[in-house]
């Protein structure tokens, strides 16, 4: 086994360490004091409206200055260095209906308030908008959020696990660890997975057996997002985009020290972990730590061990962030390991599985200033580098491949209040560089890509409608550090791409409770070097994959009918959509055996008319005081333009039906989850079985001494069905997980 | 209500310096990686002294082994074709660095007509063959490069026909 020399050199945490020591806290201290001179000071309380009780863990956000802080477990709150002004105050917290309070604030003024919550398991609304923050201070409108205790009650290995009882999500899998979600039957690069807004740089979407590079273990919360505001992060996923929102940098100091501890297991793979969020005051800085470890044996299934399927995992952050004046800024490293098995044995995987051991490194800098005027609200800056590298050792502990990507990000983004028609708007530049080094058994050539994109996003608000407009334009340099002429590939030599991309949304409230969504998007995405410069055998895949230096961009068309509902005791969403594309990049089967690899069909990407569609929809309906009942469903249907081959990778038709008892502090659920045979399949890919799978669950919560906390236990899969996904590359030999007992414990403090 | 002070500062800064410290060093799982870990082949000769017996020029095969029950040929000689098009003699000197140990030679028959024996180091035959006839028939063979438990570089299908005894 070749070990790959270490070189010691000053990292990018040390110069993190370098730009807090230098620049940060020598300012802050001096300015805080000026700050207080010029500011207002918000405090108060939250208590339940009923029981007067305070409520604790409510976000208590300034609409217009995209700020916000937590309440402590006493209720309590304070807002500090908010400008004077007339401004909206909105309490939010789960199972509470939103408060909202139009406050003025005089220079200086400290702002005593107590706030009364009232609860609702289902909230009443009028326009159905559930605006969230991310931490570019961004407000969006998720279609799907999982939190708090749902959050807490699907934690699972993977952020794919974490969130694939959503309606229209499914996981791609080949093993436990590799999961990744794949939404409308779009995966890849169709669909981006931030962390906190910002790319994470892993190769999660070029490979089923590339793993993402974040543990959901101590999220705060993953949301989905499409329609026009995907344009923000990116110009091709049309599939949508999956925040998972961490807060490593923490944006506004709390007046307190909290955060949270959990604890998961699972008996199916003896798995165990646990994590830990602190935010706390530090003089003038406010301070994030967080960590996490999880390790996890082979899984049981109930045809046996799926041998190799164990993973250690272990994250570690410390984000740093200040207030001076109207700036905020904060620092943070992130470091993120993970060794996990991928199993053999099956045609066309490796005869003994592969162990990968992938590692990620993230520096991260974000400022804002928020001047409160009404045009332009704030503007952010904000930088990342992720170094990322993945190992594939094969059973003798030779490295079979291995990749090194080093991925640099800087964003500048201005955010618009009420200006000319608009009520709402943002503006911004990304710049990208790409470092992609392989080793090993795969000829990909050293590469690099540039890429650049300006973006413009607005909102028209005006009740009973909103419409939403967005527009993007993107550049990317494709650069192999050698130009040469392959006979496999042929030329590999500078690609250089660019394209237009935007979309428009038009929502209309029909009736108190109703609102009606049509949108339309145009894609376009450049091609990545793997796809443009690939070459080498992907024994997942039984493939030997060849990249297509003559690709054009993917781009296409979707069109979207949504309807929405929130009454008093009913909620939910449904949708239909079509996806059209001129050039969907995959790699398709040539029916020539590889030259290299004989035994091995050679799989050449290529750009080929595709269309998709597809209905999805969930319903949740109050039936009593005590009971809950919750619908998902979707379909999704995907086929070559030309000639009608079905697309490979299509979930088949798929929902949930689930009964949750509330009683006092506890919540039962049962809860039934199956699929539809699929049997729509590509020429070399295998259909699946219709299945049935039953799950039990109990939650409880309760606040002891000051602290909340929370405890999940599931019974996964209870009459031990064997059943195998259709996404799974794996399903050939071995069913999923047989019955699994879940335990998750948090607690928030 | 908790506060960090002064110690609560130093905390931060020790804990960002031993984090730093965590981080320090590369990840990197190329550097130094060795680009000629890999035989890279994309055909094969079989030859019997100077003459080609058969030929694989990327998947287009040419020729074909011919020998008869019961008899073992001599050793046969490989040839393969490099990414720039050229041939090379994988035991030459100048090939060891690219075919060292780590490398294997395997042949595999589709159908137990005949059966080969592989030249090792020990015997001084490193990328050598010989295949014996055991039952009268036509089958394939494939050339196969082994490193480790992956396989490099296999062959297409190579025609043998297996001859009555004489």
């Amino acid at each position: 086994m070749k070990i790959p020399i270490v070189e010691k050199q000053i990292s990018h945490f040390a110069l993190t360490v370098l730009i807090i020591a230098g620049t940060g806290w020598g300012n802050a201290s001096a300015s805080s004091s000026a700050t207080s001179m010029v500011s207002s000071t918000i405090v108060g309380r939250v208590e339940d409206a009923a029981s007067g009780q305070p409520l604790g863990w409510v976000d208590m956000v300034v609409e217009e200055l995209k700020t916000a802080v937590q309440t402590g477990p006493e209720g309590t709150f304070a807002l500090t260095h908010v400008p004077p002004g007339t401004w909206s105050l909105r309490s939010i917290r789960v199972g509470y209906r939103d408060a909202l309070r139009r406050i003025t604030l005089v220079d200086g003024d400290t702002l005593r308030l107590v706030v009364r919550m009232t609860h609702s398991v289902v909230e009443l609304e009028d326009v159905e908008v559930r605006a969230k923050r991310d931490s570019s201070g961004f407000v969006h409108d998720p279609v799907t959020e999982v939190s708090g205790r749902e959050l807490e009650r699907q934690l699972g290995l993977t952020v794919a696990e974490s969130v694939d009882e959503e309606p229209g999500i499914a996981q791609r899998s080949m093993g436990p660890a590799p999961a990744r979600p794949v939404l409308r039957g779009l995966s890849g690069d169709r669909l981006m997975i931030l962390e906190d807004g910002q790319q994470t740089g892993d190769l999660s979407s070029t490979s089923s057996d590339h793993a993402v590079a974040i543990d959901p273990m101590t999220v705060d919360k993953i949301e989905v997002l499409r329609g026009p505001e995907t344009f923000l992060y990116g110009s091709g996923a049309l599939g949508g985009v999956i925040n998972v929102d961490r807060k490593i940098i923490p944006a506004n100091r709390p007046d307190h020290i909290g955060g949270t501890a959990t604890l998961t297991g699972e008996s199916v793979n003896l798995a165990r972990g646990a994590g830990v969020t602190l935010d706390a005051p530090v003089g003038p800085l406010a301070l994030r730590l967080d960590g996490s470890l999880r390790r996890s044996l082979d899984v049981n299934t109930p045809d046996g061990v799926m041998r190799n399927t164990g993973t250690y995992t272990g994250n570690g952050v410390i984000g740093i962030g200040w207030n001076i004046k109207d700036i905020t800024a904060g620092v943070a490293a992130e470091k993120y390991s993970s060794d996990y098995g991928i199993p053999g044995g099956f045609v066309g995987a490796h005869p003994n599985g592969v162990d990968i051991s992938m590692r990620r490194r993230h520096t991260a800098f974000r400022t804002a200033w928020t001047p409160g005027f009404s045009a332009l609200s704030r503007v952010d800056l904000e930088g990342d580098l992720n170094e990322y590298s993945h190992a594939e050792y094969e059973s003798s502990g030779e490295l079979g491949m291995g990749f090194d990507v080093t991925t640099a990000d800087l964003d500048v983004r201005t955010l618009f209040g009420n200006h000319g028609v608009f009520t709402r708007g943002a503006a911004g530049v990304s710049l990208e560089n790409r470092e992609y080094k392989t080793s090993g058994l795969t000829f990909t050539p050293a590469s690099r890509e540039r890429s650049a994109a300006i973006y413009l996003f607005e909102e028209r608000n005006i009740a009973p409608w909103r419409i939403q407009v967005s527009i993007r334009a993107d550049r990317r340099e494709v650069r192999p550090d050698q130009e040469r002429t392959s006979l496999i590939i042929g030329d590999i030599s500078n690609r250089d791409f660019q394209g237009l991309s935007g979309a428009v949304s038009v929502q209309r409230v029909v009736h108190p409770g109703w609102s009606v969504n049509l949108s339309a998007i145009r894609f376009w995405r450049a091609p990545m070097v793997e796809e443009l410069f690939s070459e080498g055998p992907h024994l997942a895949a039984y493939s030997y994959e060849i990249g297509n230096s003559r690709l054009d961009p993917e781009r296409g068309i979707g069109v979207e009918l949504g309807v929405k509902l929130r009454r008093a005791r009913v909620e939910g969403r449904a949708a239909v959509y079509l996806n059209q594309f001129d050039h969907y990049i995959f790699p398709s089967n040539t029916g020539r055996f590889s030259a290299r690899r004989a035994d091995l069909y050679e799989y050449q990407y290529e750009g080929v008319p595709v269309q998709m569609h597809g209905a999805e929809g969930n319903l949740r309906v109050e039936l009593s005081e005590h009971w809950d009942l919750n619908m998902t469903g979707s379909y999704v249907w995907g086929e070559r333009r030309t000639n009608g081959v079905p697309l490979p990778m299509i979930p088949p038709l798929s929902g949930t039906l689930g009964f949750d008892h509330h009683l006092s502090n506890w919540t039962l659920n049962f809860d039934f989850h199956g699929a539809a045979a699929q049997h729509r399949v590509d020429e070399f890919e295998r259909p699946t079985s219709a299945w049935l799978r039953v799950d039990l669950g109990v939650q409880a919560q309760q606040v002891i001494l000051g602290a909340l906390h929370t405890v999940s236990l599931e019974l996964r899969n209870a009459g031990n069905a064997s059943y195998r996904q259709h996404l799974s590359r794996i399903k050939v030999i071995l069913p999923e997980p047989g019955r699994n007992v879940r335990f998750v414990y948090r607690v928030h403090f | 209500m908790l506060r960090f002070g002064r110690s609560g500062l130093l905390a931060v800064i020790l804990g960002i310096g031993a984090l730093a410290i965590y981080g320090c060093g590369s990840n990197s799982v190329t550097n130094g990686a060795d680009e000629g870990d890999h035989l890279d082949a994309l055909g094969v000769r079989v030859m019997e002294a100077d003459t080609m017996l058969v030929e694989a020029d990327g998947t287009v095969v040419s020729g074909s082994l011919t020998f008869a029950v019961g008899d073992t040929t001599d050793w046969l000689d490989l040839r393969f074709k490099d990414d720039s098009g050229d041939w090379f003699d994988p035991s030459d000197a100048d090939s060891v660095e690219e075919t060292d140990a780590d490398h294997g030679l395997e042949v595999r028959f589709a159908d137990p007509l005949a059966e080969a024996i592989v030249g090792t180091f020990a015997s001084g035959r490193k990328w050598h063959f010989r295949v014996a006839g055991i039952e009268q028939g036509g089958t394939t063979l494939r050339i196969v490069i082994t490193h480790h438990d992956h396989d490099d570089y296999v062959s297409p299908e190579l025609p043998v026909q297996v001859a009555a005894v004489p």
